[in-house]
């Protein structure tokens, strides 16, 4: 009933949607995003109604709800044109970006570009673009490091002579890269994730290596596991830089 | 118990997947799979839930598994599984939020808002929102309204109650003479904004720049001037590692800003617009409820001079201000020089009210120091891909005395976050 009395005391959307707004920061963000819903039903046709849409996207999205967000932004483009169209292409695109679906998150991003008109907005959803067709050439590099990682991983390991266990090495080197690890995990989660795949990764590497290696031989054979080591490690090294995502913020720090 | 429809939309009659064993089958295993689901709350969740008969909703997602869709009025409400619409209602084909037609209990008056009550559904659990989807629309009892505000410079002021906006790395993603046409716009939109909302004064946090010569350098900090001319109030700019041609390891401290490629240019923009002569500086603003002091460091041309400027400024405060705020570049954890760490330690050993960074292009409320906020994203290229928005934040002192910081996503105007600290 508290709903209807709502509905019966407001006279227009935006006026509704400007309360809501003024109210946001001293309001618990359950109850405003209630009332953006009760907007949206109340004039589902407004403009206001289309920008409430939006704005319960954009929440669920920061509160990582993508099925919510997702829905939120569909409706927007189903039932709006123009901006706000553009508006739920890009929340689309960001959704599909935190899914890691790049080339679909590339494709709402394209559709937005046709919708937009502001300028801020059409520079916005290049940028985005661009970023999701990077990402997606990432995603496939890493694919191949993958590739690379296991094919070195086979060639050290050939034979496994030895049991697989930890050479006496890698325990000097162990509690350093824990400490690191460590000491980032309260500052910087993607340095913490990256030092956490190439600390783990390093051991899986010198534990094969080590198993594996087989007894001296010529030079050849000495290149070709100097080669595989090198491989395994660039490989494990993109690996962990992609998992912590700061590729762009370390090539933008240098 | 009443026992609703879980699976997936249909029309009545259609098998469902979870059911009372009776109606589905009576195998010990699916006995089991039922109790078990029972027991774990399972069987009123998922799919269709006929609780949210005709309660308001803005998308198939407010209706748990049921159609959102318009009833006669135009308003939009949520369905109900049609084997279980109670009198007054019947089984119809309605359209919903995503587009598709799907059967949904509908009232037979077609009208929600005077449809029967629906005292024989099962029990309402309100969704997700915990009851009715209303919003009480009486004050609350803390007055955030737009103060009525002053004027504030680098000499100081007088407010009611404190408003002001802040953003950060509005620099362009490569060298270029000037900034980009679309990233100017994005600029002005955020100051624009600001100035709309009724800020008194803006802060920023620094890297305006993206530059490798004097000319680019200038240029830049010109067009990011006509940036701020949208606001029409002071910015206190903050100097940034792009305002200074070193390496990012290194910094311009010992008036090397002043001679510096880019960190001339800036200090050039700053003496223009507030009259600072050194790049870190500190204004008080009087409210009604105390003084609020701002500090603002140049972590990039750090010596031994600010050092010693930035203890007293932060020891004075402790003593005779209400509020302070301190705006900086790096952020708490960033590690490029050892001296950022520090700076953060210094400002932490006394009283503080916001520690405002940007650096990296993200907003983030520190989870490590509730107080520290990092807004990077002015405009600079995206490298986090879950934070893809440009824009800003602001903060006021509501009646509470309280600081409300609100943060607003630049492209849709939206409300992106909201929290609020004590005074210290």
């Amino acid at each position: 009933m508290l709903f209807f009395a709502l509905l019966a005391a407001l006279s227009e959307p935006d006026q509704a949607l400007r309360t809501i707004e003024q109210q946001f920061a001293v309001r618990p963000r359950a109850e405003s995003e209630a009332a953006l819903v009760a907007l949206a039903g109340r004039w589902p046709d407004a403009p206001a109604a289309g920008r409430a849409l939006i704005w319960l996207g954009g929440l669920a999205l920061g509160d990582g709800r993508l099925d919510a967000a997702a829905d939120r932004f569909a409706t927007t483009r189903q039932r709006f044109s123009g901006e706000l169209r553009a508006l739920a292409e890009r929340g689309l695109g960001d959704v599909a970006l935190h899914r890691g679906h790049f080339s679909k998150a590339a494709a709402f991003y394209g559709a937005g570009l046709s919708d937009a008109e502001a300028p801020s907005l059409r520079f916005e959803l290049d940028e985005k673009l661009a970023l999701a067709k990077r990402l997606h050439r990432r995603w496939l590099a890493e694919l191949a490091a993958w590739l690379g990682l296991v094919l070195a991983l086979a060639w050290l390991g050939r034979g496994l002579r030895r049991p697989l266990r930890l050479p006496a090495e890698t325990l000097y080197v162990l509690p350093f890269t824990a400490l690191m690890a460590a000491l980032s995990w309260p500052r910087d989660h993607g340095v913490f994730v990256t030092l956490a795949w190439l600390g783990g990764g390093a051991l899986v590497i010198c534990t094969v290596a080590f198993a594996g290696s087989p007894a001296p031989g010529g030079r050849r054979r000495l290149a070709l596991d100097l080669t595989a080591a090198t491989v395994a490690n660039l490989a494990l090294g993109y690996i962990a830089l992609r998992r912590g995502g700061i590729i762009d913020s370390l090539t933008q720090s240098l | 118990m009443t026992i609703v429809r879980t699976g997936a939309r249909g029309t009545t009659g259609q098998r469902r997947f979870f059911e009372a064993p009776r109606a589905v089958g009576h195998s010990l295993g699916m006995r089991s799979l039922w109790l078990a689901l029972a027991l774990i709350g399972c069987n009123g969740t998922i799919g269709g839930d006929a609780s949210l008969l005709c309660q308001a909703c803005a998308s198939d997602s407010d209706c748990n598994g049921n159609p959102c869709s318009k009833d006669r009025s135009g308003r939009l409400f949520c369905g109900a599984p049609c084997d279980s619409c109670p009198t007054g209602y019947s089984c119809q084909t309605v359209t919903s939020s995503s587009g598709t037609s799907v059967p949904s209990c509908y009232p037979d008056s077609t009208l929600c808002a005077t449809a029967p009550p629906v005292g024989d559904m099962a029990t309402k659990s309100g969704g997700k929102d915990g009851g009715s989807r209303g919003f009480d629309l009486a004050n609350s009892s803390v007055d955030c309204s737009v103060p009525k505000g002053g004027t504030v410079s680098l000499a100081g002021g007088t407010v009611d109650r404190l408003f002001f906006g802040y953003t950060g790395d509005t620099r362009p993603s490569a060298t270029s003479t000037s900034y980009p046409s679309q990233l100017q716009s994005v600029i002005n939109n955020i100051y624009t904004q600001m100035g709309t909302r009724g800020v008194e004064f803006a802060l920023d946090g620094g890297d305006h720049m993206e530059a490798s010569t004097s000319t680019e350098a200038s240029t830049q900090m010109g067009n990011y001037i006509t940036a701020i001319g949208k606001l029409g109030k002071p910015v206190f700019m903050t100097m940034g590692n792009h305002e200074c041609s070193k390496s990012f390891t290194t910094d311009c401290g010992g008036g090397e800003v002043n001679t510096d490629t880019k960190g001339a240019a800036f200090m050039s923009a700053l003496k223009s617009t507030i009259g600072a002569t050194e790049p870190y500086y500190r204004f008080d603003v009087n409210t009604n409820s105390g003084k609020a002091v701002f500090i603002v460091i140049a972590d990039d041309a750090w010596d031994s001079t600010q050092s010693t400027w930035l203890d007293a400024q932060l020891t004075d405060a402790d003593t005779n201000a209400k509020y302070t705020f301190v705006s900086k570049h790096h952020p708490d954890g960033n590690t490029d020089q050892a001296v950022f760490q520090t700076i953060y330690n210094t400002v932490t050993s006394h009283k503080y009210t916001l520690f405002m960074t940007g650096h990296s292009h993200e907003y983030k409320q520190q989870w490590t120091d509730s107080r520290a906020v990092v807004m990077g994203l002015g405009g600079a290229p995206f490298d986090n891909p879950k934070q893809m928005w440009w824009g800003y934040f602001t903060a006021m002192q509501c009646s509470d005395d309280n600081i409300y910081v609100t943060v607003y996503d630049e492209s849709t105007g939206n409300i992106q976050d909201s929290w609020s600290v004590s005074p210290q």
